[in-house]
């Protein structure tokens, strides 16, 4: 019987219109979340497919030996696809010439995303047998012979690399690269027990089978075994990728919390316009359980049409922004399931913990109302409505983000919203009591209504607020983010590598250079040396320590070392001060955490076969991903005075002055050149790409924002109206009325603003520093403009929902009331 | 105070006297905080809320001044309410029925908002009998209308009263309708006197002497 009432008073109500306010609140969270998680799912997979042609797969296994077939059975299982490959370096031998180099040996299928770059042009297919592909400059050093000789085998030399896919970045592998076929390692002989040899088994396959793939085959590799992905950190674009999806997390994020704000109010309003119904019901005895079941079934019908509607306009909203995606971006299609399933979750978990604390009140609603007007029952406090609400807002966020620390930020940020809110609510009702309602000023007329609303005014200043901040937050992040990429990659980012610039020729290639570039170059000596003690504690490797021995593990290969006077640009010092005395050093923050350096240590080297003691005298951070030099160690150059060493550079050059290259190397025939222009170009076609993103986004938001401020003004028009209607009666203009009813929203507008810019600040601080790791600072403009435009946006809003009572005869008004 | 089965009687007074609170006490809606009320053999101040609950959809039934139709349901869903509520088969033949008789066969799919307050109080009345109760409160019911109105309202509320054997407790300011009940019980300040063998007339001129008193 109460399922049939309920379903009797959910199908009169949605007819006339009630429950639309509840219900758009509804639709509005399930539609954001939706939309925001299949767009960015989608805008993930698809930054994630362009990462990919950085490693030339999706994911890799690095491995000093040949793996575990049973983990290659397992991605044939699964239907990936995969090429395994091997890396080595060998001597080749043309005549009485020789070079080391790099050897690329690959697996028909290679490579499995992005392209081979050959001089002649982007190629599909690999060297023939018994013939090798070369990098450009190996030509140079071997002085272009047909025939090469590798170990016992003989290969043709036959096409120039421009760049093979995944060649990754790393100025100081000096060795050029020759790519060959796998098949043809055996016959060289030179891979014997014992050599140093990286596997590199590449995979790719869609998003869900390479997740069944990384559960399954991770837990089956070694500590020797190293598992990529396009994330790893590896790939220069992986803190780009990464900022990027966590933004599109926090957006997301934020929107839920946005309208989950909306629901609580409209939810607010939805049980208080039950009030009356419920004290009906009790009177003529309905039983607690009756009105229990009765009201709970109402809700589940409510939430259940939002939740459709908010799935269907999710949809809509994809279908609608990737329409203006670019196609590379709009052709990948993510799953939906996560999309729907969370787009449900959120809509009934939101309405339900948002709606528990309005309908225990509504509940608690005792019988004597009938008799008694304004009789409410329950008080309980609102401490309990807070707490349903954090809660439910602390589940969202985490089942969205899955990350802890972007959550408590968000739960952080409404903790101090919530806070500044009462601090405001209980000066508002204090400073109530004075001044009483004067009907002749515009100002004082809005003042007093701002006061006598005081609780309604609260909860719209929640809306307005919240609506703000998002705003706000969303806007700065995606600024600084947008300006830290720009900074990694300014116009004129460094496109060629020089190493192995000898002592005497360091002066003519800065004075070749010259002419030619815009900003001289920056030259570093580069002198190789080894770790060997740290405070006199010899060192062992790693191998050693698993092997057993005691002792402080150091890092077993070769460092490449510089000396400067001045910090490089892009460095900063986090701890102590750049090298003032002559035995002092400066340590880059990741090796000094890895070998657990602290100021002042003593560490020992050994190069050239002579031991060098020094101090740390300063901790640098390092921006690995800026395309300069950068070094793990800084030293004096009285220092390393006494040691050998050649000389590395970079520099931009605009396309346009190729030629320039083509004499260097004429000129200084020993000089490697190293272009990395091309990749600079892919990252920052991924870098474009993502701050698209992050600008639909943004948009995105603002429509929202935009939304639950239209909602909100609704808070309050009853209690508007009959007030309305009491000074029409006694004769205030429509002048006045207007007036005073645009200042009170532009006073409500003021203060949301005032709220958000201190939420905002706060919110961005936590976010810079604890999840985005960029440069906290004020933004002090907003503290002007967010108050300014918070007024004027909400005052046109109130006076647009307001403008048919404004019109209205007291006539009318009185009636309708 | 004692009030028999099928009894009428009205509970008159000036504003703030008390009247609102002794038919919530008297309605089971309250609990009396000392003293104690039995309706129909049952004691009230025995009873928690899920008894008295039980006890109003079984016994009781009521009329108010503000009407308290649920707005979003129509008028005959309005009156199948409390029968569908104390699972009573057949509710919306009985309702159809019920509001036949108070004379609104014509207005069954009109909401509150589409009736005249005549008509919304005709729809209560239905509402109010449809349950069979025991005993009828009503509160001001005719407050709400204009003196034509008023009379039929009155008019319909003793004729069902009759026909169904109802206990009618009445709270009002309305002399006329208070006359028309056959026991008059003035509530003063929390006192209650009962009037006896009292004229309309009388009532009306003590209520007059009174109301220009508290005027001056």
């Amino acid at each position: 019987m109460e399922l049939k009432l309920a379903w009797r008073l959910f199908k009169r109500e949605l007819s006339q219109g009630q429950l639309l306010l509840i219900i758009l609140a509804i639709t509005l969270a399930v539609l954001s979340v939706t939309g925001l998680a299949s767009v960015s799912e989608r805008l993930q997979l698809a930054i994630n497919g362009q990462a990919s042609k950085f490693i030339a797969a999706d994911r890799i296994i690095n491995s000093p030996k040949k793996i575990d077939p049973a983990v290659l059975a397992i991605a044939d299982d699964i239907g990936l696809s995969r090429v395994t490959s091997m890396q080595f370096n060998s001597m080749v031998y043309a005549g009485d010439e020789f070079q080391l180099v790099t050897v690329r040996a690959v697996e028909e299928g290679y490579p499995l995303k992005g392209n081979i770059e050959l001089s002649t042009g982007v190629t599909q297919g690999l060297p023939s047998a018994d013939s090798i592909w070369f990098e450009t400059r190996l030509g140079g050093l071997l002085g272009y012979p047909k025939q090469i000789e590798i170990g016992n085998a003989s290969f043709g030399l036959s096409k120039e690399i421009v760049r093979l896919p995944d060649a990754g970045f790393n100025p100081f592998a000096s060795s050029p690269v020759v790519l060959m076929r796998i098949e043809d390692v055996d016959k060289t002989q030179v891979i014997q027990p014992g050599s140093r040899v990286t596997y590199l088994y590449q995979f790719s396959g869609d998003s869900a089978k390479l997740d069944t793939f990384e559960q399954q085959a991770k837990p089956l590799l070694n500590t020797s075994q190293r598992w990529v992905d396009v994330q790893s950190g590896d790939s220069p674009i992986a803190s780009a990728v990464k900022r990027a999806e966590r933004f599109l997390l926090l957006a997301s994020l934020l929107g839920i919390a946005l309208a989950c704000a909306a629901i609580g109010i409209a939810a607010q309003r939805y049980c208080q316009r039950h009030y009356d119904v419920v004290a009906m019901l009790k009177t003529f005895g309905a039983s607690a359980k009756q009105i229990r079941v009765l009201f709970g079934t109402h809700l589940l019908l409510v939430t259940a049409v939002g939740v459709v509607l908010g799935l269907v306009g999710g949809f809509g909203l994809d279908r609608a922004i990737t329409s203006f995606l670019p196609a590379e971006i709009a052709a990948y299609s993510p799953p939906v399931s996560r999309p729907i399933l969370l787009g449900i979750g959120t809509g009934f978990i939101s309405a339900f913990m948002f709606s528990a604390y309005p309908l225990m009140r509504l509940l608690a609603i005792p019988p004597l109302r009938v008799l008694q007007g304004h009789l409410e029952g329950l008080q309980l406090g609102m401490w309990l409505h807070l707490l349903l609400s954090l809660t439910a807002m602390a589940i969202l966020g985490y089942l969205y983000s899955q990350s802890l620390p972007l959550t408590l930020t968000v739960v952080a940020a409404v903790l101090l919203l919530g806070l500044l809110l009462s601090v405001l609510g209980f000066f508002m009702i204090r400073l109530g009591h004075s001044v009483g309602m004067k009907t002749t000023n515009p100002l004082q007329l809005a003042l007093a209504g701002l006061r006598r609303r005081a609780r309604q005014n609260a909860v719209q200043l929640v809306g307005f607020s919240s609506a703000l901040v998002l705003l706000l937050t969303i806007f700065a992040l995606r600024q600084d983010i947008l300006n830290e990429w720009q900074k990694q990659l300014p116009e004129n980012a460094p496109n060629y590598f020089l190493v192995n610039i000898a002592p005497e020729e360091t002066n003519a290639i800065a004075d070749f250079l010259k002419p030619h570039v815009k900003v001289p170059p920056v030259i570093y000596p580069v002198i190789r040396g080894r770790l060997t003690a740290i405070n006199d504690e010899v060192l062992i490797s790693s191998e050693q320590k698993k092997a057993g021995e005691e002792g402080r593990v150091g890092i077993s290969r070769e460092l490449n070392l510089t000396y400067r006077d001045s910090m490089p640009e892009n460095n900063e010092i986090i701890s102590g001060s750049f090298n003032q005395d002559i035995n002092d050093v400066s340590v880059e923050s990741g090796v000094a955490e890895r070998l657990g350096l602290a100021l002042g240590d003593s560490l020992t080297y050994t190069i050239d076969n002579q031991t060098l003691t020094v101090k740390v005298a300063s901790i640098r951070e390092v921006h690995w991903e800026t395309l300069q030099p950068n070094f793990f160690m800084i030293f004096t150059k009285e220092a390393l005075a006494p040691f050998a060493y050649t000389s590395m550079s970079s520099f931009h050059l605009e396309d346009s002055q190729r030629s320039v290259i083509l004499s260097l190397i004429k000129q200084f025939p020993t000089v490697s050149i190293i272009d990395v222009g091309a990749m600079v170009m892919q990252l920052r076609q991924i870098i474009e790409q993502v701050s698209l993103s992050l600008t639909l986004v943004m948009v995105l938001v603002l429509l929202a924002s935009a939304l639950v401020m239209i909602a909100q003004t609704e808070a309050g028009m009853a209690s508007r109206q009959r007030e309305l209607a009491v000074l029409r009666t006694f004769g205030a203009s429509g002048w006045l009325l207007r007036a005073a009813t645009g200042l009170e929203f532009a006073l409500l507008g003021t203060i949301a603003g005032v709220l958000a810019v201190i939420v905002a600040e706060f919110t961005l601080y936590l976010l810079k520093t604890q999840v985005f790791e960029l440069n906290v600072y004020m933004h002090w403009p907003w503290w002007a403009i967010a108050p300014l435009c918070g007024g004027l946006v909400v005052a046109s809003l109130g006076l647009w929902r307001c403008r048919q009572l404004l019109n209205k005869s007291c006539g009318e008004l009185l009636k309708a009331h | 105070m004692d009030v028999k089965q099928g009894e009428s009687v009205a509970i008159l007074g000036p504003s703030g006297s008390g009247k609102s609170t002794l038919l919530g006490l008297l309605a089971a809606l309250d609990s009396p905080s000392q003293g104690s009320i039995l309706l129909d053999g049952v004691a009230l101040e025995t009873l928690n809320e899920e008894s008295k609950a039980a006890l109003r959809k079984q016994k009781v039934s009521f009329i108010f001044q503000s009407f308290m139709l649920v707005d979003t349901l129509n008028a005959l869903e309005n009156v199948m309410l409390p029968a569908e509520l104390a699972g009573i088969p057949n509710a919306k033949d009985k309702s159809q029925a019920m509001l036949e008789r108070v004379g609104l066969s014509h207005r069954l799919n009109h909401f509150p908002n589409q009736l005249s307050g005549g008509e919304q109080q005709r729809v209560a009345i239905a509402r109010a009998f449809i349950c069979e109760p025991k005993v009828l409160f009503a509160d001001e019911p005719t407050g709400n209308l204009d003196s034509a109105n008023s009379d039929k309202i009155a008019d319909m509320l003793f004729e069902l009263n009759r026909e169904s054997d109802t206990t009618l407790v009445l709270v009002t300011h309305d002399m006329v309708l208070a006359s028309r009940c056959q026991r008059q019980f003035m509530m003063d300040s929390g006192n209650l006197t009962e009037k006896l063998s009292a004229s309309a007339d009388d009532v009306l001129d003590e209520t007059i002497a009174e109301e220009a008193s508290s005027w001056s």
